[in-house]
């Protein structure tokens, strides 16, 4: 209301401060006054008539709802049958377009006019609970606790508090050619870059000169970034001996013309790259399964990721981020009670089956994951579900706004020739400097 | 030197040392603009103190009408029945002191420091939720400058109306005095339209710019005295004054943060003279190529490069970095054809990635350089080349007597903009390699990011307002003196109305 | 000796022209690649220069098929906002222009200093505070309306090649003007308005193209607000991560589309360009 004022003010000013005023229409000065929001009355309505908690006091309800625009029919669908599920409430919808890697950003530019329920990416939780824009998941917490994956409640949690629904689990596995590489040869990555297939400019691509594969070595080497659980801001440990070792390996698989390190988005092109028979195996997620199983048809091949031998001749089980995504309540939403229920309901297991069926999200719904019959009909979330068994949780601390780009940098130096194994230390010693830094002050 | 010396040079001779004497005016514009700043902070307590005087000699000896206009707005008007104008004045007063007693005064006291109610949730018991209050129930420090801002300039207009009313009824009571009618209000349309045409002409487009232009801008620059960072965001944090340490911070290359922006001001630097030179170098020696007598198809070769940048940039941009990629066409077809064994490093080795961008920019900018100066060519004077036949000049002395020099002459201004221009050249580099490859050497920055990049990643990524800002401050002075140096130098702003 | 020369002044002329061809169709080539690759049957990201195959569907789809990406709606967005700008801009320029070029106030010269010092403040900063003085005036649920009041508030600042453009015409009008009794508004509208046509097409030209290239500006002001995206907005959302796959080919094709008017309008418009940036220079 302060700013309708002020708005009013200014028009007025502005309207008769004309200089020497030439206009006459003075009648535009009174500022539209819309009416009172039905926001405000049904809060007045709460405080002078308290409801029993199990009912919904909120009666004409409008939501506003961010999607991806490529889950829009779903998602809108969804939206109609919660609201014919509600038939007490007079339930609107508004929908905006913003992919859960810019709900932070899009909430962060203006908390006022963003959407009640959003999806969101877990690694943004701590900076959008820091900053509060996001609400703490208190209605129906226990049900919600107890029908998800820990690891998928861990990973949008923030000092024991839950601030999200998880609706799908991602990381990374491998696919691969059929005719290429045979079902044993794709568990050995030296066998599978020892081979010379005819044709095939690639034996193995993978896109890690991006910090969100490049963990894949780390981890697999015995590293832990921001701690063994994920929650600790101040540790990281890719500086240490184990460090050095997965960097060294990570210099000598870039050195090797039978790999390609991409960047992520380079990852467009494996499909056709597929198709035409130039790459044998590649790593990235679920979302490319289709495109995958168009390109190869028979040889369609999926599995978790391979062994590696690390630089000191170790072998080592790859590894990984595994990212559990989320719904969100904006802090401050006019309608929370109704907007919680909404995103309760949108990553509930009927609608998380239904996510499953369309577009191959790998459920965290307990019983989802753990319905093996259901999942082995698409091989592409078995194996995401297999190759979580081997990753570690994507850390949702504030700290890992800092790691991102930093282990970019590192990576693109590797390739670029800046980093080699004689100063491999010191540059781990930046980066891990870099990556735990608190601010610029120090 | 003196003039004739400059004369008898050859051309590119006289190039060079208009290159050397843009960098001696630069300087000396330097130290202009710094030995002016005090000229112009007396200047301007001086115009403080004489308004002031004027002030109180006007209501020491002003009429009753004057005198009450010091309290009330169109008071003198109103008296000499000037109803209109009056009344206009009058509510002006009102709407600003309305204005002010309902939120402007506010706005104004909590600029002191930005702000003390974080907004905080509270627990709703009968539905076990967490609730937040209104908007406007707890502070945002963002919104605060922002208002304190705009209040601020909303008070200096009013100032401005308030000078404007007294100076008004000084006059109607000056008119009375020596027997005129005091203008009605007809009168004063008509003169807008007349006499004050300028003032209707300028009041929507300063009115635009001082709302949409000027108070984010000293909003914006507010912000480089904060603490706006990554870890004060609104709403849920709060910011406040910290005086000058962002400066601090970023000249300091001991930190990080400095140490990015001297290397990042070092590699904007180069990258401006180079776009800047190699575009015009180029762009001269094609469109010299182009209106060469006897070269068939002009036009269709003229097309050709003008499509070029027709295209919207951004498409064009996107398109090269799409055709330079590493599984790009130009790598794969290089691959296939076993010209090279691996892809070419364009956008992932810092010393290509520079020059990529600095060619693709050659691609982008060499166009417009041919078009002007191709417009230029067809109006050198052909009088000027008759006389050099006459003398039985060879057309090798013409054109570096009489092509060339016209050229230069007349580009000069273009050459200083182009410069200008390419320090905040944000397209070519955010399209193209997006700042990359990234590096551990800086802070949130790429060995190609400029500064202008790095300014909009800090605000986009990190969120890094306030460093953002002070870069943006910086970026400006260097910018403001470059340019007003140059634009005092060039020809239009000392003999504006040569041509009248 | 003559024929010698002028033999070799043939041949020197017919190398340049080959030169100059073979750097002109370097210039165009990624042109003519992305209009391939907007024909190509392959949808993704293409890795050569010739497609294997040529089809139509790319435009078909993108002219049909709304499902995932609106393009009409955002190339009919742009327009509108393309339109309304040019106008609004045209107007604010010229009233500018002619204030400083052919009237004398005592603000004149500060008032054309501090256009000149605000144009050079990088713009990106001051965008979210744009966005909340637009919100409060209760206008960022129309991104469409913003985008234009932003463009042409922000024209007036513009006004030095149109400035430029007035300085050269005679000031011997003006006074034959005012000698007739005419008032300085009917200098304005009946004397310098009718014989600055290349710079009102000049202004008019450069203001209507500039929406259709804007990204950044436009992306922060839609934000979600899909129905509103301009082509810049949108086109750039094709070739994200999640879309780029399987919209290249459309991607391309919409490249095509927006720039065969813009292109057409800037052929057309040469002329006018290059008197309006050498009329301010050559005074030099």
């Amino acid at each position: 209301m302060k700013i309708r004022k002020i708005l009013a003010a200014i028009t007025s000013v502005a309207l008769v401060g004309t200089m020497l005023a030439g206009c006459n229409n003075n009648g535009d000065s009174s500022t539209p006054n819309s009416p009172a929001n039905n926001g405000s009355t049904s809060n007045g309505d709460n405080s002078s008539t308290p409801a029993p908690a199990t009912e919904n006091p909120e009666k004409d309800v409008t939501l506003k709802v961010w999607y991806s625009q490529a889950e829009k029919d779903m998602i809108e669908k969804m939206c109609d049958e919660f609201a014919k599920a509600h038939p007490d409430q007079n339930i609107k919808f508004e929908y905006g377009v913003c992919e859960g890697n810019n709900a932070k950003e899009e909430i962060q530019k203006d908390p006022e006019a963003a959407a009640d329920v959003f999806f969101y990416a877990p690694d943004h939780t701590a900076e959008m609970v820091a900053s509060k824009v996001i609400c703490e998941v208190t209605r129906n917490k226990d049900d919600i606790v107890n029908r998800n994956l820990k690891p998928s409640i861990d990973n949008v949690s923030v000092d024991g508090k839950l601030y999200g629904y998880p609706v799908n689990s991602k990381t990374y596995f491998m696919y691969y050619n059929k005719s290429m590489f045979t079902e044993d040869e794709v568990k050995s990555l030296d066998t599978m870059l020892a081979k010379d297939i005819e044709g095939v400019q690639y034996n193995f691509c993978m896109p890690l000169l991006d910090s969100w594969y490049t963990p894949s070595v780390f981890f697999a080497a015995g590293c832990n970034l921001m701690g063994e659980n994920g929650d600790d801001p101040t540790s990281c440990d890719f500086n240490s001996d184990k460090g050095v070792n997965a960097a060294n390996t990570l210099i000598d698989l870039f050195a090797n013309s039978k790999f390609s390190p991409d960047k992520a988005e380079f990852t467009e092109q494996y499909k056709d790259l597929f198709a035409q028979g130039k790459i044998a195996a590649c790593v990235i997620g679920t979302w490319k399964a289709a495109d995958f199983q168009e390109a190869l048809g028979e040889n369609y091949g999926v599995t978790v990721l391979p062994q590696i031998t690390l630089a000191d001749g170790t072998k080592a089980q790859m590894s990984g981020f595994s990212q559990y995504n989320a719904v969100g309540v904006k802090a401050g939403s006019k309608f929370p009670i109704t907007a919680m229920d909404l995103a309760d309901y949108l990553t509930n297991k009927e609608n998380q089956k239904i996510r499953f069926d369309t577009i191959s999200d790998s459920p965290t719904n307990k019983e989802l994951a753990e319905d093996s019959a259901a999942l082995s009909s698409n091989a592409a979330v078995a194996a995401n579900a297999a190759q979580c068994a081997y990753t570690k949780l994507q850390s949702s601390v504030s700290q890992m706004g800092k790691y991102w780009s930093n282990m970019d940098s590192f990576t693109a130096e590797i390739k670029s020739g800046a980093v080699t194994k004689d100063n491999v230390k010191e540059k781990l010693d930046v980066t891990v400097e870099a990556i735990l830094s608190t601010g610029l002050s120090e | 030197m003196t003039n004739l010396d400059y004369y008898v040079m050859p051309w590119y001779q006289k190039f060079f040392v208009n290159i050397g004497l843009f960098f001696v005016s630069v300087g000396k514009g330097i130290a202009h603009f710094f030995c002016a700043i005090p000229g112009a902070i007396a200047g301007f307590f001086k115009m403080i103190v004489r308004g002031l005087a004027w002030y109180g000699k006007t209501l020491a000896s002003g009429s009753i009408g004057t005198k009450l206009s010091y309290l009330i707005m169109g008071a003198g008007n109103l008296l000499h029945a000037q109803f209109i104008k009056g009344l206009i004045f009058l509510a002006t007063e009102v709407a600003y002191i309305w204005f002010m007693i309902n939120s402007g005064w506010t706005n104004i006291l909590k600029l002191g420091n930005l702000g003390t109610t974080p907004r905080a949730e509270f627990f709703d018991e009968v539905y076990g939720i967490y609730r937040y209050p209104e908007e406007g129930a707890y502070d945002n420090s963002m919104l605060i400058l922002l208002y304190g801002v705009f209040t601020i300039i909303i008070t200096i207009a009013f100032i401005s109306m308030y000078v404007a009313n007294i100076k008004s009824s000084v006059y109607a009571d000056e008119c009375k005095s020596t027997g005129h009618k005091p203008p009605k209000f007809i009168d004063d349309i008509k003169n807008l339209f007349d006499g004050g045409f300028h003032k209707t002409l300028l009041f929507l487009p300063i009115a635009g710019i001082l709302v949409f232009t000027i108070t984010p801008l000293i909003y914006m620059i507010s912000l480089a005295f904060t603490n706006y960072d990554a870890n004060h965001q609104v709403p849920g944090n709060l910011f406040t004054w910290i005086g000058l340490n962002n400066f601090g911070k970023l000249m300091n290359s001991n930190l990080p943060l400095g140490k990015t922006f001297w290397n990042l001001l070092g590699w904007t630097l180069i990258w401006a003279v180079f776009a800047t030179f190699l575009n015009y170098i180029g762009g001269i020696i094609l469109a010299l190529g182009i209106n060469r007598k006897g070269v068939p198809c002009k036009g269709l070769i003229r097309t050709l490069f003008v499509m070029s940048i027709a295209v919207p940039q951004f498409v064009s941009l996107l398109v090269m970095r799409n055709l330079l990629a590493a599984h790009g066409p130009i790598n794969e077809t290089l691959l296939s054809l076993g010209w090279i064994r691996t892809a070419l490093p364009f956008f992932t080795d810092p010393v290509w990635a520079k020059v990529t961008v600095i060619i693709v920019n050659l691609w982008v900018g060499i166009p417009y350089t041919m078009l002007m100066v191709s417009g230029i060519l067809m109006n050198i004077p052909e009088d000027l080349y008759e006389a050099g036949r006459i003398d039985g000049a060879s057309p090798v002395v013409m054109f570096t007597q009489i092509t060339m020099p016209y050229i230069l002459h007349v580009t000069t201004p273009y050459l200083i903009t182009q410069f200008t221009g390419n320090i905040n050249n944000f397209n070519v580099i955010f399209f193209l390699s997006g700042g990359g490859p990234e590096t551990l050497d800086y802070y949130q920055a790429g060995k190609t990011d400029l500064l202008i990049t790095w300014l909009y990643k800090l605000t986009v990524n990190s969120r890094d307002y306030n460093y953002a800002a002070t870069i943006g401050i910086l970026v400006f002075i260097i910018l403001a003196i470059v340019s007003l140096v140059t634009f005092r130098n060039s020809g239009s702003y000392k003999n504006e109305e040569a041509f009248q | 000796m003559a024929k010698n020369y002028n033999t070799g002044r043939k041949v020197a002329s017919g190398v340049i022209f080959v030169v100059l061809l073979i750097l002109g169709i370097i210039w165009i080539l990624p042109l003519i690649w992305i209009i391939l690759s907007s024909l190509s049957t392959d949808t993704g990201q293409p890795y050569t220069f010739i497609p294997k195959a040529f089809t139509l569907n790319n435009y078909k789809n993108l002219l049909f098929d709304a499902q995932q990406f609106k393009f009409v709606k955002w190339f009919l967005n742009t327009l509108i906002v393309a339109v309304c700008s040019c106008i609004g801009s045209t107007l604010m320029v010229l009233f500018v222009s002619f204030a400083l070029s052919r009237l004398r106030f005592k603000a004149r010269k500060p008032l054309m200093n501090v256009a000149l010092i605000l144009g050079m403040f990088p713009g990106f900063m001051s965008m979210i505070a744009i966005y909340y003085i637009l919100k409060a005036f209760d206008l960022t649920k129309n991104p469409l309306v913003c985008l234009t009041i932003i463009y042409v508030a922000g024209a007036g600042m513009n006004y030095y090649i149109a400035k430029g453009f007035f300085d050269t015409i005679p000031k011997s009008l003006d006074e034959a003007a005012y000698l007739d009794g005419a008032t300085k508004s009917q200098l304005f509208f009946k004397i310098t308005i009718p014989l600055s046509k290349p710079i009102i097409v000049y202004t008019i030209l450069t203001s209507f193209m500039a929406p259709w290239g804007d990204y950044v500006l436009p992306s922060l002001i839609c934000g979600t607000d899909y129905d509103s995206y301009t082509v810049a907005v949108g086109m750039f959302k094709m070739i994200t991560r999640e879309f780029i796959s399987t919209y290249y080919a459309q991607f391309a094709a919409a490249a095509v589309l927006v720039s065969i008017p813009i292109s057409l309008l800037f052929i057309k418009m040469q002329k006018y360009y290059v008197e309006g940036v050498t009329g301010g220079a050559v005074k030099g």
